[in-house]
């Protein structure tokens, strides 16, 4: 129990001494809200953030020195150590006059991975399952079908596979937007009344389920009414509504742009909103739909940080389904992974589990070299197959292939690599 | 133009009762209220006095007055009314958690945003139409349009479901089906006698409502079942006056019943016309709603 809110103390130590103060501050909202139930340690917290962007802003107008700028940053640095200090000394206290309210206990039993690791991980409760889940449309001809999955809280499940190949269908299905031809479909951490197995019923569910579509929907008055609306519904209101629309609007980096309306705001923008309006009243499942598809580089590391913090929040760990065709950005993030290829399941489990039972190993290569004589190069070593997919080699070997001894012959030979990736057990190998 | 008390309210509604300001019934109800005492009070002051403009004079100015204040701020509110319904389209709200109480109470809102929308025309014209025909025949019309609109009581809980071409595309299409059954049994079949011709009809409307029906209860919705059931909700005025008739009112004569209900004729506004009419078709509204929504929360099977 004091082991989780030390190691994330210690992160946020480490972030300060390597003066990445932004996300130290990101990381310092997530610990209040996981921690502290103390309106005062938010506003706090939100109070840290504004000075710091401030501090941003003024730096930028040159109207304080680079000194001035170093002097109150060095305060924000120690304020976010006292307001941090502060908050483990109360929640330890209450930890031990045994105060926890029964959702921190309850969490407490589905300890997430980013402290426990995984000898916790088979103990975190299952959010939905589904078994030999189908869907057939008559008209186009194409099925899915076979689809077996778990979700479990705090857990991260990234959806891959070349367009058309099901995903946006089997999210429609586990949302409850669209009806499943054959298998089973339950959510037992959702449905408190459950009459049967096979019987969901989705008034309940869905009050649980965040759908964020590939599509975003346009909206109406600026975000932040959105956001106050979308928590009214979901009956947080009054000062409560207030103030999780601060943080949340101060926790996705959009309080600047709290009085925009949609037309207003750019494409990456829009998706942080969309994710703002699904997580700010904490759902338990969230299913985002491609979101990477139109956000440039930075934008793309931003969310997938933020989807991977707010999962595995202490507090309200969140299961996140997600769908992309950035391979490596969604390894980078997901905890399990499901491929799929012509609306069949591919493989579904364990990301780590990628390629256990490959017959070869699989390198991707960029370097200047002609595919001849590469070839040549790698003559000693045991490659089977050399293929220019169109942007880089892939070399196919056995399995003693050695990812290092490839780059020790290109290194040898003054060959300037470009890029190289071991794709054995990446998903990628999955589309080769 | 927004005053700042107003928006404060505004946004206390908006964190605190999300069905309350989704109906928009503080703005609707503001302006409706403020123009409609506007014109009561001052209206007059933009019409000719009979008295004053001699006989000829006193006959032109009315036949005049009942077009510039009578049909046309109706027809005005009537696009207010279609604004409301676009508001009404623009934010998604999730209705799944009311109660069966919470959904008449919620239609029974919405019909009073309706009714504020007509308010400033109902004003304008008992402050300026002098001729007493005049203020009947104004009268009438409004309640025409009034009894129709309470249709769009039901719309804010459906609406979402469908784009606007395709609600507009609906309504089009049962004009197109009412000629069509029309045209056969009149035309071809030389059925006569408008109550008999109500009551195909009649029966027509119940076999569409009660496929709809069983379709929703066994949750197996498409999208035309969804455009099927616009059409029922929206139709739903039209065909209540014929129960009127059946059940024995207006001395079972099916003209009177829908001239009575729609306001052809006899007297505007009337208790009767308001249990009959608006009571039952809210009351049923309300039903419809809570029903159809709670079914269109479960999945859709699509083909």
């Amino acid at each position: 129990m004091s082991k989780r809110i030390n190691d994330r103390g210690i992160e946020i130590d480490l972030l300060l001494d390597d003066k990445n103060l932004p996300r130290a501050i990101i990381r310092l909202l997530d610990f209040v809200q996981d921690f502290s139930t103390n309106a005062s340690h938010v506003n706090a917290a939100l109070e840290i953030s504004t000075n710091q962007k401030q501090i941003i802003r003024d730096q930028e107008s040159q109207t304080i020195t680079y000194e001035q700028a170093l002097q109150r940053t060095a305060e924000i640095t120690q304020r976010i150590r006292q307001l941090k200090q502060d908050i483990a000394d109360v929640y330890l206290l209450a930890v031990h006059v045994n105060a926890e309210n029964t959702r921190q206990v309850q969490t407490e039993t589905t300890e997430p991975t980013n402290v426990a690791g995984e000898e916790f991980k088979e103990t975190m409760p299952i959010l939905m399952e589904c078994f030999g889940l189908s869907k057939y449309y008559r008209k186009s001809g194409f099925s899915l079908s076979g689809i077996d999955l778990h979700l479990r809280l705090g857990e991260i499940t990234g959806v891959v596979g070349e367009n058309g190949n099901g995903k946006t269908t089997l999210f429609k299905v586990i949302t409850g937007n669209l009806q499943h031809d054959a298998g089973v479909i339950a959510f037992p951490l959702l449905q408190k009344h459950q009459a049967s197995k096979d019987k969901v019923d989705w008034i309940e569910v869905k009050s649980e389920i965040a759908y964020v579509e590939q599509e975003l929907p346009s909206w109406h008055g600026t975000l932040k009414q959105n956001i106050h609306l979308e928590l009214a519904q979901h009956d947080i209101k009054g000062a409560y509504n207030e103030q999780n629309t601060a943080y949340i609007l101060e926790r996705l980096g959009l309080t600047e742009h709290a009085d925009k309306k949609w037309s207003e705001l750019s494409g990456g923008y829009k998706l942080r909103f969309a994710l703002a309006k699904a997580l700010v009243w904490r759902p338990k499942l969230l299913v985002i739909d491609e979101p990477l598809a139109n956000l440039d580089v930075r934008s793309q590391r931003i969310v997938l940080n933020d989807l991977k913090d707010l999962a595995k929040s202490a507090k309200y760990p969140i299961s996140i389904i997600i769908s992309s065709q950035h391979l490596h950005e969604i390894e980078s993030i997901a905890d399990n992974l499901m491929f799929l290829q012509k609306g069949r399941m591919v493989f579904s489990g364990d990301k780590n589990n990628i390629g256990d039972a490959r017959l070869h190993n699989f390198f991707e290569l960029s370097c200047v070299l002609e595919k001849r004589a590469l070839e040549s190069l790698l003559t000693g070593l045991p490659v089977s197959e050399i293929e220019h997919n169109g942007l880089s080699y892939v070399i196919t070997g056995s399995k003693e292939l050695d990812g290092q001894k490839i780059l020790e012959t290109l290194v040898q030979n003054n060959v300037e690599v470009e890029y190289f990736r071991n794709i054995s057990n990446s998903a990628k190998r999955l589309f080769l | 133009m927004k005053p700042e008390f107003l928006k404060k309210i505004d946004n206390y509604l908006l964190v605190n009762y999300p069905v309350l300001w989704q109906s928009r019934i503080l703005w609707v109800g503001t302006y409706s209220l403020a123009l409609f005492a506007l014109f009561y009070f001052f209206g007059d002051r933009f019409d000719y006095e009979p008295y004053e403009n001699g006989e000829f004079s006193y006959y032109y100015h009315e036949r005049q007055d009942r077009v510039m204040f009578g049909i046309l701020p109706l027809f005005l509110s009537i696009l207010t009314l279609f604004y409301w319904l676009y508001t009404q389209y623009q934010q998604k709200i999730d209705y799944s958690k009311l109660s069966l109480g919470g959904f008449t109470a919620t239609t029974l809102l919405n019909f009073a945003c309706v009714v504020l929308l007509f308010l400033p025309a109902i004003g304008l014209a008992y402050s300026t139409l002098d001729f007493p025909r005049n203020l009947e025949n104004t009268w009438l019309g409004i309640q025409t349009v009034v009894t129709l609109a309470t249709a769009a009581s039901i719309l804010p809980f459906i609406l979402r479901q469908y784009t606007i071409i395709e609600t507009v595309l609906v309504i089009f299409f049962g004009f197109v089906y009412c000629i069509g059954v029309a045209l056969v049994f009149a035309g071809i079949l030389e059925v006569k006698g408008d109550s008999v011709m109500v009551t195909i009809f009649v029966i027509n409307y119940l076999a569409f409502l009660g496929y709809v029906l069983v379709k929703f209860a066994k949750r197996e919705i498409t999208q035309n079942l969804k455009r099927l059931a616009l059409l029922c909700v929206l139709a739903l005025p039209l065909v209540v006056p014929a129960f009127t008739y059946y059940a024995g009112y207006y001395n079972y004569r099916i003209e009177r019943a829908y001239e009575y209900a729609l306001g052809f004729k006899g007297d505007p506004f009337t208790l009767k016309w308001m249990v009959l009419h608006v009571v039952t078709v809210l009351t049923t509204y309300s039903l419809l709603a809570y029903f159809m929504y709670r079914s269109m929360v479960f999945p859709v099977k699509r083909k």
